[in-house]
């Protein structure tokens, strides 16, 4: 492992047990009133760990289509790669969005799997990025599929402002909670404090993935290189 | 729903992120090590031909 990304791991792996000790034992409960009972929605808890990895899957997913533009207006090799790592990272985070979201949903409205906006969009955006390494690997010839990449990586980024804006517009009902608005936070100091944690946290062990990934095309190309050295030798 | 309830999807939440995280973290480091292989080897081919 190199050493950036073993240093971005390590770091990004203390925040994460930083932000699990700040969201379960400083971090007050959320109590709703029902009925003149207090209940303690512990629920609530799956927040700090589902929502940064919600964040950098759509970071990760972003930059993953500016990479590919970069690549299709310069052409430069190194974008493309840049832009596919990305990209394969952001759905690593997706594809836990989806199972911690499903579980936060059991947890919170009592069942599996809600048609609202928010999820709809999300499951739409899944689909997608599924569907650009299928066609990834359906291409053979590499340039062609370096610009089928970077032009499906871009069209696919377009999901999530969609996603994003999707749980916001009171015109499509949804029911997704809404934490961060124009007004601010609206969470206790901290909450906000065990939550940045978190996301701080993911950010870095994502970014360490992202070497690793862009170290093993990297690597990869290297030996097309050799390959090809030795048959023109 | 309280603790009782929730905390086997708390649970399952966070040892999934982790589950997830660790077997893409095993998946790189096992391919990287053999693509170094097959790259010092390489090298040593390009090397040995001048």
């Amino acid at each position: 492992m190199k050493k950036s990304s073993l240093i971005l791991a390590s770091a990004g792996a203390l925040l994460l047990m930083a932000g699990v000790y700040l969201a379960f034992f400083v971090a007050p409960d959320t109590v709703v009133r029902i009925d003149d009972r207090e209940l303690v929605q512990f629920s609530q808890k799956i927040f700090y760990f589902h929502v940064p990895v919600a964040e950098t899957s759509f970071v990760f997913l972003v930059l993953g289509g500016l990479f590919g533009a970069m690549f299709l207006g310069t052409r430069k090799r190194s974008y493309e790669q840049m832009s596919y790592a990305a990209v394969e990272v952001g759905f690593i985070f997706v594809l836990l969005v989806m199972i911690t979201g499903v579980l936060w949903t059991r947890a919170a409205w009592n069942v599996w799997w809600e048609w609202e906006p928010r999820l709809t969009t999300f499951l739409v955006l899944t689909l997608m990025y599924s569907g650009y390494f299928v066609l990834r690997s359906s291409v053979q010839e590499e340039s062609a599929k370096a610009r089928f990449g970077a032009i499906f990586s871009i069209i696919a980024a377009v999901n999530v402002p969609l996603t994003f804006v999707a749980g916001r517009l009171d015109s499509l009902k949804p029911v997704h909670p809404k934490v961060f608005t124009l007004q601010g936070a609206s969470m206790e100091g901290p909450m906000l404090a065990a939550f940045l944690v978190s996301m701080f946290g993911m950010l870095l062990f994502a970014t360490s993935l992202y070497i690793m990934r862009l170290d093993l095309l990297r690597a990869r190309e290297d030996i097309e290189y050799l390959k090809e050295e030795l048959e023109v030798g | 729903m309280e603790f009782q309830e929730a905390w086997p999807y708390v649970v399952g939440v966070y040892m999934s992120i982790w589950a997830v995280l660790l077997i893409y973290v095993i998946v790189l480091q096992n391919k990287l090590a053999a693509v170094k292989r097959e790259l010092g080897s390489l090298s040593k081919a390009v090397e040995r031909k001048g």
